[in-house]
């Protein structure tokens, strides 16, 4: 399941999140932060639900600043589906049934 | 898939049981919610030490045993530790914790036989766990709104046919998490909003939601706890503590919101003010020291608690196959 969530950073995002056929769900997270951590599961157990309609990545906060800037990241955990690398929607829910309800709204 | 515990050998269980032990009884491993290790002296959780790594899939390889296991057994002692700063200690803080808690530690790895397969532990204990949330003895009984309670009891219900066996179709599920949704949103009473987000987790296969559980497990304890030590705080307190939570579900729902698409909470909080004052005055450093010795006060409660959950998982560790 950990192997579907692929850890993005600066030198690949155009490749992995611009150049993806598929929307991309993006992570924002930090090793420090807490509640990352507890939303780690969450994401994990999303990926593969959402496997043929979703990419599911991951991106430190700290080792990539300018993606951290170029989302406008203001706190983390902080999750943003992209479409070509320009963000979709930004996703509010924390529980994982929230966050498939809100996931299956914009993807229809 | 089948594990075997300790991968079959009973002098590795042996070997592994005395070194965890050691430093489990020295305090050289910290129940963290996460697992972590570090091969020098530094930082380490008492799931690291077990497996003495910190890559998920190596500490399965290596004990035969899930990690959600072992993580809702660490989940379960973290919530009863009390972290003090102390400059003395090693790495800066003391941990005080009732022996009942601090025992658990080993109890549960010892629990477990060479070439037991634990795999579905977990599994078996969400449907007991739940039930206890849901029955009368439960402090919060009275708070729990009876839709959510309804959703819950549906969820279970789902839960024992899978576990006799019973392969549940995707749009039964759905149905159940589109109830629950309107059951936790439906929800009223502040006091029982954490039960409403415990059940607003659970609607998805047990296997599936399993790895996920002792994260939701923690948040849970967390609140619920917290509302132990509730009933020990001044009125003003008490109110407070109120506020914030009805204050916390509406900048949920503001979060939601187009206007607030790209906010910060922060930023939703500057233009809400009543909102801010809200979330503010139960965070006050006052009002979380007050709340710090109301936690004290209630640790006798929190141990029975988690004790009562802790002894549930032993029962469910001790049950052999066959």
């Amino acid at each position: 399941m950990r192997g579907i969530i692929m850890a993005v950073d600066e030198t690949n995002f155009e490749a992995e999140v611009v150049a993806s056929p598929l929307p991309v769900l993006i992570d924002f997270w930090a090793p420090w932060c807490g509640p990352c951590r507890a939303l780690l599961p969450t994401i994990e157990a999303l990926a593969p639900i959402y496997a043929e309609s979703l990419k599911v990545v991951t991106i430190n906060i700290d080792e990539n600043p300018a993606l951290k800037d170029r989302f406008n990241v203001q706190s983390i955990p902080q999750l943003y589906l992209t479409q070509e690398g320009e963000p979709m929607a930004r996703l509010t829910s924390r529980t994982r049934t929230q966050l498939a309800a809100e996931l299956d709204d914009i993807l229809v | 898939m089948p594990l075997r515990a300790f991968l079959g050998h009973l002098s590795f269980r042996t070997e592994t049981v005395a070194r965890v032990r050691e430093r489990w009884a020295a305090r050289q491993a910290i129940p963290l919610i996460y697992l972590k290790w570090s091969s020098d002296s530094g930082f380490a959780s008492l799931a690291g030490t077990i497996a003495e790594t910190q890559d998920p899939d190596v500490f399965v390889a290596r004990t035969g045993i899930p990690l959600e296991l072992a993580l809702l057994c660490e989940t379960l002692i973290n919530a009863g530790v009390a972290f003090v700063d102390d400059k003395t200690a090693p790495y800066g803080f003391a941990m005080q914790c009732d022996d009942a808690v601090w025992a658990f530690g080993t109890e549960w790895l010892e629990a477990i036989a060479a070439g037991d397969d634990v795999s579905d532990v977990v599994r078996r204990f969400l449907p007991r766990f739940v039930r206890h949330i849901l029955s009368d003895d439960f402090s919060l009984a009275d708070h729990v709104d009876a839709e959510v309670r309804a959703a819950a009891q549906q969820i279970l219900a789902i839960w024992t046919r899978e576990l006799e066996g019973e392969v549940i179709s995707r749009q039964e599920w759905r149905a159940a998490r589109a109830n629950v949704l309107w059951a936790s949103e439906a929800s009223v009473d502040p006091e029982g909003f954490l039960v409403a987000d415990l059940v607003e987790s659970l609607p998805w296969p047990l296997a599936g939601i399993a790895p996920e559980f002792p994260a939701i497990c923690q948040k849970f304890l967390h609140a619920y706890l917290q509302s132990l030590s509730a009933a020990f705080l001044p009125e003003q307190d008490q109110a407070d503590r109120i506020a914030w939570l009805v204050g916390a579900r509406h900048l949920r729902h503001l979060r939601g919101e187009a206007r607030f698409a790209d906010a910060s909470d922060e930023a939703i909080l500057d233009q809400v003010p009543e909102l801010k004052s809200a979330m503010l005055a139960f965070r006050q450093p006052d009002a979380e020291s007050r709340m710090g010795a109301a936690r004290h006060l209630t640790r006798p409660l929190a141990t029975r608690f988690l004790r009562e959950q802790m002894d549930s998982l032993l029962a469910l560790l001790r049950e052999r196959p066959g």
